[in-house]
């Protein structure tokens, strides 16, 4: 039950997206720069590729955070150094994003030109986490990885749901494309907030 | 604002909108005036600090280690203005949390730092770059810092100074102070520049002032 209320909490009422602001930057930059509007040189990237970086962001946040809080607690705090865990994690995180993009290239999986999975696997969403997760247990700390990434896999799938819809043409002109979408974030940031309530009724109580 | 674009290898500007989507997750703790201000000098610190690192060092470092080592360049820079604010700003530093290391793997720094073309640039193009850059960092989330403080207290104060108060029986819109005050804000900020450039564009079919005002095509 534990679990469970740790894995809720951690994908829905703490959802790393809309109740922190963690990890925007991958799953709205495409809507700030454009696909084909001359702003962006690069090609949009394929449905694949796509679920490729979306797995690879949940594996690197489930396994950077295990990562840094064994790192944080066994090396860094008893040696006096828990200063140095940013950097620390950074290094870890830009190791096993490298790692990750190194497989799936040799496994044909990821096909970009350029970094493709390695720059995806490097946002704020992954350092955040790393960064949140080092107190308590280390299964806390993998379990909350894990649900923290599966909540911003949600918020992705909702975004990619309506994204096209706030280019139509019934949308007001201005309101086109990021402004929408952040005005859209702003309310479902309202709603996910009812969500702490509900959990803690729930789980809690 | 023009910022170079140094990731595409031309010397074009950054859109609007990228540029706001930069200064999140930090937007989400410029509550005041105040925070933003402390945000906005803890963004450009980080700024500063890791393109003061990463520049000399072009000529030794591979290509493809360059953002590794920008990066790397970005958190210790961050670890520092987290452990300035916690020794100076104590109070501040709580409520920031872990928002002045995320600044760490910020894209807008990472973009300037780590860029391939960047590091080919003049030192005098570079140093305009960073100036023109840290200003945005530092303006964007104290704007946004004081607007949040103005519509969510109906006053606002910076060091302690009260420097405008709405008045009345104007009690401001909490939420406006929350996490969806930091999504809502600058989304209705981008919404009314783009109506305002829109309507400077004209009535007609002007296809090039909509892709700058709103962010373009959407893919």
């Amino acid at each position: 039950m534990k679990i469970l209320a740790v894995f809720s909490a951690a994908a829905l009422g703490e959802n790393p997206v809309l109740v922190q602001g963690l990890g925007l930057d991958p799953l709205l930059q495409p809507t700030a720069e454009g696909g084909q509007d001359g702003v962006s040189s690069a090609p949009p990237a394929s449905p694949g590729s796509i679920r490729l970086w979306t797995a690879g962001v949940v594996i690197v946040t489930t396994l950077s955070s295990a990562l840094a809080w064994f790192l944080q607690n066994r090396f860094l705090e008893p040696a006096g150094l828990g200063y140095l865990g940013i950097v620390a994690f950074t290094v870890i995180i830009l190791a096993l994003a490298r790692l990750l993009g190194w497989l799936g290239r040799r496994r044909g999986l990821d096909r970009s030109d350029g970094l493709g999975l390695e720059a995806v696997t490097t946002n704020s969403l992954v350092l955040g986490l790393a960064l949140q997760n080092v107190r308590g247990l280390l299964l806390k700390a993998l379990m909350g990885g894990l649900a923290a990434g599966l909540g911003w896999v949600f918020v992705g799938q909702i975004l990619a749901g309506f994204r096209d819809r706030f280019q139509g043409p019934q949308v007001p002109p201005p309101l086109r494309g990021l402004p929408a979408t952040l005005i859209a974030l702003g309310l479902m940031a309202l709603t996910f907030t009812g969500f702490r309530g509900m959990l803690q009724v729930l789980f809690f109580r | 604002m023009q910022v170079p674009d140094s990731t595409r290898g031309e010397n074009r500007s950054l859109p609007v909108p990228t540029l706001v989507l930069g200064l999140f997750p930090s937007l989400v703790v410029a509550r005041t005036l105040e925070s933003g201000v402390w945000v906005g000098l803890a963004l450009a610190l980080v700024l500063v600090g890791s393109v003061a690192v990463a520049w000399p060092l072009r000529a030794w470092i591979p290509r493809s280690a360059r953002t590794p080592v920008a990066l790397t360049a970005m958190a210790t820079w961050a670890g520092v203005a987290d452990m300035a604010l916690k020794a100076y700003q104590p109070e501040i530093a709580a409520s920031f949390g872990i928002y002045v290391l995320v600044m760490a793997a910020n894209p807008l720094i990472l973009v300037w730092a780590g860029g391939q073309e960047a590091n080919r640039q003049t030192a005098g193009g570079l140093l305009a770059g960073t100036l023109r850059l840290g200003a945005w960092l530092l303006a964007g989330p104290a704007l946004v810092g004081a607007l949040r403080e103005l519509l969510g207290t109906g006053s606002l104060s910076l060091f302690g100074r009260a420097l405008l108060s709405a008045g009345g029986n104007w009690s401001g819109v909490g939420v406006i102070q929350q996490i969806p005050g930091a999504f809502l804000l600058p989304g209705l900020l981008l919404a009314a520049g783009g109506a305002w450039r829109h309507r400077r564009a004209g009535s007609g079919d002007d296809s090039t002032a909509t892709v700058q005002t709103e962010g373009g095509r959407l893919p």
